[in-house]
Order: structure tokens, then C-alpha cells, then sequence
């Protein structure tokens, strides 16, 4: 079953078509890659689901009801939650507290109840739960830490356990090997089936093909804000459009 | 930013310290003194809630006006309804937080630069009904005659009693204050500051934050003025035009606003400086003026963070003492 539809996107910014009439559907369950060249509109398309751009044309479906327009916050609220390029996190707060701002839906607190404590029960549950996500994430030991403080492996494993701690039904992750060596790639390949076998719907943009291949159950490719191919990674890697596109200049 | 596991004991213990040392101070102080110490302690109350504000990292410069609304608010339920000091007071940051709910609409869609222009004009807006409408506001020269309260036989207009309530009030305050910042709120209003859009993406409706911090700042500073104007007796609009903002501004940035304590050693520290080199007349304001540029030249981070400065430089096994660097 389709938990997330795309129906004819299109984003256009002035004169420039980024999305051209696009349509894809994630399936529950399973990892999606989304890939393609540069400026394809990949990180445009993350931008329609998650709300922080509004379609131009068409519609988005996530279990059913239409998304598209939505704001961030109300897109996170309904269960879908993407991470960033880069290292984006609050470095200036402790792990623990990254990943206490990701507890935000389930546990925020009314100014009555924080001034006068009166939601301990659910503060004390949202600790607890960020505490087992910090442990399923492998970062219980440097809880107390700067994010600042963090090597880049880890900081990435905070963004993922921050989204996580939100507990989405769907996560977007927008690069999440960039600039990793092939250890930390490894290593990030193993948390992302984790969270996946934890039931979580994953969609990825990525560029590492390695890990592409190695993760995604499904690949769709897009190319010039156009849909080039859909299929499992061995179909992709052999379809002669998307090598042209890869390769070739400009098909 | 620790995520507030209530005081250590140490800091208990100061606080005792400082307790006892507020209640004595004002025997041992001339009249004038005696008023500017309760100006200071309302301006605590000023400086902290407007800490409140920048929390989500929008300064804004409509802060002074807001203090004006809880002013005129006490001023008009005083001369016109006589009410006693226990509702006018709340009824004073009502009125400032509704005002400033209302500001919120236009103001919040900007940031930045943007927002402190914008919440600059909304404040002259306000300022400029108090001066022209003469009839309710009573123009340039502002509310008179407002009644010193009496609050169980005690006649707050000695100011030695209203010192101690006014101690009372700001106390309690910023106990609520600090209670906000070291709870979820708080960290929410961070996570805006330092990366709106990973909060959005996890759910953080940023607007309502925004204005939550801005609503309760202006309620806080609303009391403030409340207290300022049950002192004095008066109000005009010359008491919080932009040059009162920027001495807000400075307080909190000489004292540092990355903790919770810095804006109020800030207005502490410039307000007996002040008083200091009151002798020097006409070139006052220019020691001022030098004070302020060494001071954010040589602490970015605000008075605030001397102790750890101190503490890096001997703290560790008492290390030899480097050769004497000019700024502390």
C-alpha cells in the first residue's frame, strides 16, 4: 500500500521549471532512493513533501489526505519528518537535548505546567524516550556532549535520532552519506536498516551510489525536473537512459 | 545551558547571601539612593523579561513602550477605578501582553532586521496615541496624581516598604521567568534561535513560539512599569521613548543575554557605575559611552562571563601568570 503519493508535481521558481509535472509512489515500508545529476530537483521535491516549499501545480497524498500547502510543523505533527544536508543541528545544545527538541509533538508543556511542573509524567516519559533512541543510535555515551563536539559520523546519527525521536511514520533523508568515509558509510547503511526495521518508511536523496545500491529497495531518478526511470537498483543500473543522464552530456 | 535540575547548593547558599544583603541595603542608603534602588530593581524585571524575548533571536525595540502600557494601564485603573495594587498590577502585563498579542499579527511575519524596525514604529504608533490623545492619555505631560497604594495599613509611599515589595514582586517574576527558560519552553525557544527550520521539521510551530516569548515578555515588563508608575506617582511618554530601549539594550548585552543572570548583572553593574561617576557632569555620558565600546570590545559575551575568563586564566593548579594583557 502507497503511503505516499506524488501526483504531477510541479515546482516552478520564476522562470525556472525545477519540477515538471512529476509522479511517484512510496510504498510503506520499504527505502526509497531518489536520485539523479545535479539540479535534477531532488532536494526540491523533499522540500514539496515536508512543506517548507508549496507545489506549483499538482498533489501530494500521504495516507490519503492531501499535504500539499501544509506548513512544516503541521506535516511533522502528521508523521512525516526530514533530516537536512549537512550537519544541521543545535550545536550549541548537549545530544540529549537535540534529541529532546525532536520530542517537541509528544511532550511539549503548556507555560502553566512547565512553570509549575505539573507534567513531570510526560516530561519524565519524553527523557526516557530519547534515551532509547540515543541508545538504539549508539550515542548514549556522549549524551552530555556539544553536537558541536561530535566527528561527523555521530552528528549524523544525532540527526537521524532526532527525527527519530519524533517517531515519524515516514523520513526524508537528505544526504545523509555525504562526505562520509567508507566506515562511516558502512555504519550509517546499518543505522538506516535499523530504523527502517523499526517500520519506518525511508526516502533518500543521495549521490553515494555505493550506498544507493547497497540500501534502496526501490530507485527513482529524476533528471532536469523530469521523472527519467523507475525501478530496483539492478534494473537503474542498467537502464541506458539513466547511464546517458550520468554520463552523458545532458540527455 | 543546562537543562535545569534546580539550584546547587551553592548558588542556595548565595542567594541566601544576597537575600540578606537586599533587605539591609536600604537602611544604610540616602532618599536618593533609596529611589534609584527600587528604579534598579524594577528595571531587573525589565532587562529579564526582555531576555525572554531575544531568547528566540529577535530583538526588538518595542520593549520601553510595552513597559508604557502596564504604566498607563495602572495610571488609568488607579485615577479612574481606584484599584488596589493587587489587581492593577496583573491588570497592567494583561494589557501588555494582549497589546502585544495583537502586534504579533504584523509584526512576527518579519525577522531580524526587519522585526526591530518594525516593532521600533509599532512602539512610536503606541507612543504617539499617549501623546496625542490628550483626553485620556494626557499628552506630552503624561498621568498625575496617581496614588502611593495601601497594602495593609503600610503607606507604600516611603521607600522603604515599597522597596521590599517591589523585591517581592520582581522576585517572584523572574522565579516564573527562569522556571520558563529551564523548562521545555525554553529549550523550544533555543532550538528556534539556533535552527528554525530543524525545528519546524520536527514539529515546532515557530510562529506561536515567537509569539509565546514575545506575549510573556511584554506581560513581565508590563508589571514593571506597573511598579514603576505606583512608585512615582506619575507617567509620560518621555519615560520610554527609544533612549530608555537602548539603555535596555545595553544593560543586556554589557551583562551578557547567553545566561540568565548576565542582563541583571548588567543593569546591576552600568547603574552603580552610573551613580559612580555622577560627579563628572558633562563628560558622564562619555565615560559611559568608553565604558560600553571596552567593555563589548574586550567581552563579546558580556560581564557575564568573567568568572569563566578568570577561571581559564588560573584555575587550573594556579598556572604562572602570563604577562599583564590590557581588558580583563
Amino acid at each position: 500500500m502507497a503511503i505516499l503519493e506524488i501526483h504531477n508535481v510541479t515546482k516552478q521558481f520564476g522562470g525556472l521549471l525545477a519540477l515538471d509535472d512529476v509522479s511517484f509512489e512510496v510504498e510503506e515500508g520499504e527505502i526509497r532512493g531518489l536520485i539523479g545529476p545535479n539540479g535534477a530537483g531532488k532536494s526540491t521535491m523533499f522540500k514539496n513533501i515536508a512543506g517548507f516549499y508549496q507545489p506549483t501545480k499538482g498533489s501530494i497524498v500521504y495516507q490519503g489526505k492531501n499535504i500539499e500547502g501544509k506548513k512544516p510543523h503541521t506535516i511533522a505533527e502528521m508523521g512525516i519528518v526530514r533530516t537536512f544536508q549537512e550537519t544541521t543541528l543545535f550545536q550549541e545544545m548537549t545530544v540529549f537535548e537535540n534529541a529532546l527538541v525532536g520530542a517537541h509533538i509528544r511532550s511539549r508543556s503548556s507555560v502553566f505546567s512547565a512553570v509549575l511542573g505539573l507534567d513531570r509524567a510526560r516530561q519524565q516519559a519524553a527523557s526516557d524516550k530519547v534515551l532509547e533512541v540515543l541508545d538504539f543510535m549508539g550515542l548514549i555515551d556522549r549524551r552530555d556532549q556539544l553536537a558541536s563536539e561530535l566527528p561527523l559520523g555521530s552528528q549524523r546519527a544525532l540527526a537521524l535520532a532526532i527525527a527519530l525521536v519524533s517517531e515519524p511514520k515516514v523520513m526524508l533523508l537528505d544526504e545523509p552519506f555525504a562526505g562520509m568515509n567508507p566506515e562511516e558509510t558502512n555504519h550509517m547503511m546499518d543505522l538506516t536498516r535499523k530504523v527502517r526495521e523499526s517500520g519506518i518508511t525511508i526516502v533518500l536523496v543521495e549521490h553515494d551510489m555505493k550506498a544507493v545500491m547497497g540500501l534502496c529497495h526501490y530507485l527513482t531518478v529524476l533528471n532536469f525536473g523530469q521523472l527519467l526511470a523507475e525501478g530496483t537498483p539492478e534494473e537503474i543500473r542498467n537502464n541506458d537512459r539513466v547511464i546517458e543522464a550520468y554520463l552523458g552530456g545532458g540527455g | 545551558m543546562n537543562s535545569g535540575n534546580g539550584f546547587p547548593v551553592r548558588n542556595l547558599a548565595l542567594a541566601a547571601i544576597a537575600l540578606v544583603a537586599l533587605l539591609i541595603t536600604p537602611h544604610f542608603l540616602s532618599f536618593h539612593h533609596q529611589d534609584l534602588l527600587i528604579f534598579l530593581t524594577i528595571n531587573v524585571l525589565a532587562v529579564c523579561s526582555y531576555r525572554l524575548v531575544t531568547l528566540t533571536g529577535e530583538w526588538s525595540l518595542i520593549h520601553a513602550v510595552m513597559m508604557g502600557v502596564g504604566a498607563y494601564t495602572v495610571a488609568l485603573s488607579v485615577n479612574h477605578f481606584e484599584l488596589a495594587i493587587w489587581f492593577t498590577l496583573p491588570l497592567a502585563g494583561c494589557a501588555a501582553g494582549l497589546v502585544a498579542a495583537l502586534l504579533c499579527f504584523p509584526l512576527l511575519r518579519m525577522t531580524q532586521f526587519y522585526f526591530l524596525i518594525g516593532s521600533f514604529a509599532a512602539g512610536e504608533a503606541i507612543r504617539l496615541t499617549w501623546v496625542e490623545f490628550v483626553g485620556v492619555f494626557g499628552g506630552t505631560s503624561g498621568l498625575r496624581g496617581v496614588e502611593a497604594p495601601l497594602v495593609w495599613g503600610i503607606d507604600f509611599i516611603d521607600p522603604i516598604p515599597y522597596f521590599y515589595f517591589t523585591l517581592c514582586i520582581v522576585s517572584f517574576c523572574l522565579l516564573i521567568l527562569y522556571r520558563i527558560e529551564h523548562s521545555r519552553i525554553g529549550l523550544t525557544l533555543h532550538a528556534i534561535h539556533w535552527k528554525t527550520p530543524l525545528a519546524e521539521s520536527v514539529g515546532v510551530d515557530a510562529w506561536r513560539y515567537r509569539a509565546l516569548a514575545f506575549i510573556l515578555g511584554s506581560f513581565f515588563v508590563g508589571i514593571a512599569g506597573g511598579l514603576k508608575v505606583h512608585y512615582l506617582g506619575s507617567v509620560t511618554p518621555n519615560q520610554f521613548t527609544v533612549g530608555f530601549m537602548v539603555f535596555i539594550l545595553i544593560w543586556v548585552i554589557v551583562g551578557g543575554y547567553n545566561k540568565f543572570y548576565g542582563p541583571i548583572i548588567g543593569v546591576v553593574v552600568l547603574t552603580i557605575f552610573d551613580e559612580a561617576i555622577r560627579s563628572f557632569e558633562v563628560i558622564r555620558p562619555a565615560i559611559y559611552g568608553g565604558m560600553l565600546i571596552l567593555s563589548i570590545l574586550f567581552l563579546p559575551l558580556g560581564l557575564e562571563s568573567i568568572p569563566a575568563k578568570l577561571k581559564a586564566r588560573f584555575g587550573k593548579d594556579s598556572a604562572p601568570r602570563k604577562s599583564p594583557v590590557a581588558g580583563e
